[in-house]
């Protein structure tokens, strides 16, 4: 069986996985893996995919509008500036 | 007591809501399941009684939900209140808006008594992987209530409330109600706007509605249900004509279930028969892909949905030093996210990664494809399908499971009717001995009102023969 990089999958999801959890994690994928087999017999080329927005396609007008007010989004920030007004994040550059 | 009768009593001043609301909050601060996450505030919750306390008196009631306490699952928000989604991620997020099904019972004049327990973020089966606290079975306490909407269900079978808004992707209203004796229906995909939803698998997400019998169910979904324009899948269902009145056995679900959950399908086909439904048979032969298709698909949409919770914007950030904003999403992830749902993020990471999507994802949206076209051709020969809510009666609390699969497997009964968008409702039967056993009945799409209509006139049949 093709092994899996937990690895770099943790990286794809942006997870920190200890040793220990790796090694859990592993373990399940392999399972999960061997029980998603079960659909390998199926030709996905034979239907068109499923889509919930098939039936139809519903716009709504294009006029701005306010939905969300400023204060209490900014009071669930984890960090906020000295100025309270922006989010804070270590140094990018 | 049923929402009808509260309703009714409230109308004939037999009681306030304000006197409702009371016992409601005290029952909630109580919270002897463990129900609850957050209970609203007493003052906020008793002055929106007073004021519905006030329409009635003056004949000026908004809904026959005016007045009515109700509870709303913690992955929905209430504008003000916390909401946490059962995970230490959003251990302290206060919602900044209402959903919009939430902001559609309030203006109907719905008194909100708190948020309740569920399996973080809805990946669970059993309320027992929320962070905080599991929430017991009010039947049995040493069995699970089910979930993820176990706090919701456990608050109407407990009778704190007479009807709780959950959300169900895979099961996670029909299955808790089965376990708890009470009703629990999943409208059709689309219905019910899903705005301030919180996101698991955006094309299964729906959500649901529990109450002690159909009837309640049908009060809060003719409120909440309807096109918003916040939700571009939400629509308005269209006047149907009633459900041709036969209905089928779904066999290859039937076959999957203890003898237990056999028996109480046979009493509802019995049941039927008796009101002068025709028994034809169907076949949904594709329904053996369904948990394999369920899991692909909910965790690989929930890999992408899941990818907000960062630890910048809000949510809980990790307090170690970071040297960059990719160290700190991932320590902050790694922190506040649970086991089950790092699970999920991860296979569904696998299952749309380059080289995997066509083996994986592309067979799984097949497998749905085919689960869709196979309902719906069973449809055309029957108005309704049944078949059991659960595999089994619920299973002990606190029992450690080797692998997800088992737990995964268990799912069979309801991912069917997720994966295909329709309407299904698991109503109690079969109540000999320990716990009632739910029946699912399911519809076409867009057939909400016939069905639950129907379910409602089986289950004061069933209860008029008890």
């Amino acid at each position: 069986m093709e092994t899996i990089d937990i690895e770099s999958l943790a990286q794809l999801s942006k997870i920190k996985l200890s040793e220990q959890d790796m090694d859990l994690y592993i373990k399940d994928m392999q399972a999960l893996k061997q029980f998603a087999d079960d659909l390998s017999e199926l030709e996905p080329e034979a239907l068109p995919d499923y889509s919930v927005m098939a039936a139809s396609s519903v716009m709504r007008p294009d006029t701005a509008i306010s939905v969300f007010d400023r204060e209490p989004l900014l009071k669930n920030a984890p960090e906020l500036s000295k100025s309270g007004n922006m989010v804070s994040v270590p140094k990018v550059l | 007591m049923t929402l009808k009768e509260i309703s009714n009593n409230l109308s004939k001043r037999v009681y306030s809501s304000s006197e409702l609301a009371c016992e409601a909050l005290d029952k909630a601060e109580n919270d002897a399941f463990g129900c609850f996450v957050t209970v609203a505030d007493r003052d906020d919750a008793l002055n929106a009684a007073m004021a519905s306390d006030k329409r009635i008196k003056s004949g000026s009631r908004l809904s026959p939900l005016d007045g009515i306490p109700i509870t709303v699952k913690d992955n929905i928000l209430v504008s003000g209140m916390k909401m946490t989604c059962g995970s230490r991620i959003l251990e302290d997020f206060t919602a900044p808006y209402d959903a919009s099904a939430v902001k559609r019972l309030k203006d109907a004049g719905c008194i909100i008594i708190g948020k309740t327990n569920m399996d973080e973020f809805g990946m669970g089966s059993s309320t027992e992987y929320s962070a905080f606290h599991p929430t017991l079975n009010p039947i049995c306490t040493d069995r699970v209530p089910g979930g993820s909407s176990g706090g919701a269900t456990a608050s109407v079978a407990s009778g704190i409330v007479p009807a709780a808004l959950g959300s169900d992707t895979g099961g996670s209203v029909r299955q808790p109600a089965s376990y708890c004796g009470v009703c629990g229906y999943k409208p059709t995909y689309g219905a019910v706007s899903r705005f301030g939803l919180t996101a698991f698998a955006s094309s299964l997400d729906v959500i649901g509605v529990i109450s002690e019998e159909p009837d309640g169910c049908a009060a809060v979904f003719d409120i909440i249900s309807g096109r918003d324009v916040y939700d571009s899948t939400s629509h308005d269902l269209s006047d149907n004509a009633d459900l041709p009145m036969s209905f089928a056995v779904a066999d290859e679900l039937y076959g999957a279930a203890s003898e237990k959950q056999r028996r109480a399908v046979d009493e509802a086909a019995a049941l039927l028969s008796d009101m002068g439904w025709k028994r034809v048979s169907v076949s949904i032969p594709s329904i053996k892909y369904a948990v394999q298709a369920y899991y692909l698909i909910s965790s690989a949409e929930a890999s992408s949905n899941l990818a907000r919770f960062d630890g910048i914007r809000y949510g809980r950030r990790t307090d170690r030093e970071c040297e960059s904003v990719e160290e700190l999403i991932s320590f902050s992830r790694e922190e506040g996210l649970g086991k089950e749902v790092k699970r999920r993020i991860l296979l569904g990471t696998y299952a749309l990664s380059s080289g995997q999507r066509e083996d994986w994802y592309q067979k799984a949206m097949t497998a749905r494809r085919l689960i869709t076209d196979d309902f719906k051709s069973a449809f055309t020969q029957c108005g309704i399908i049944i078949a059991p809510s659960v595999p089994d009666d619920p299973p002990k609390a606190g029992v450690v499971h080797d692998s997800p699969l088992e737990i995964y497997r268990s799912d069979i009964m309801t991912v069917p009717a997720s994966l295909a968008g329709i309407p299904s409702i698991s109503i109690p039967f079969e109540n000999k001995g320990s716990f009632p056993s739910g029946v699912q009945i399911m519809a076409s799409a867009d057939t909400d009102r016939e069905l639950l209509s129907l379910a409602q006139k089986m289950y004061m049949m069933r209860k008029a023969s008890e």
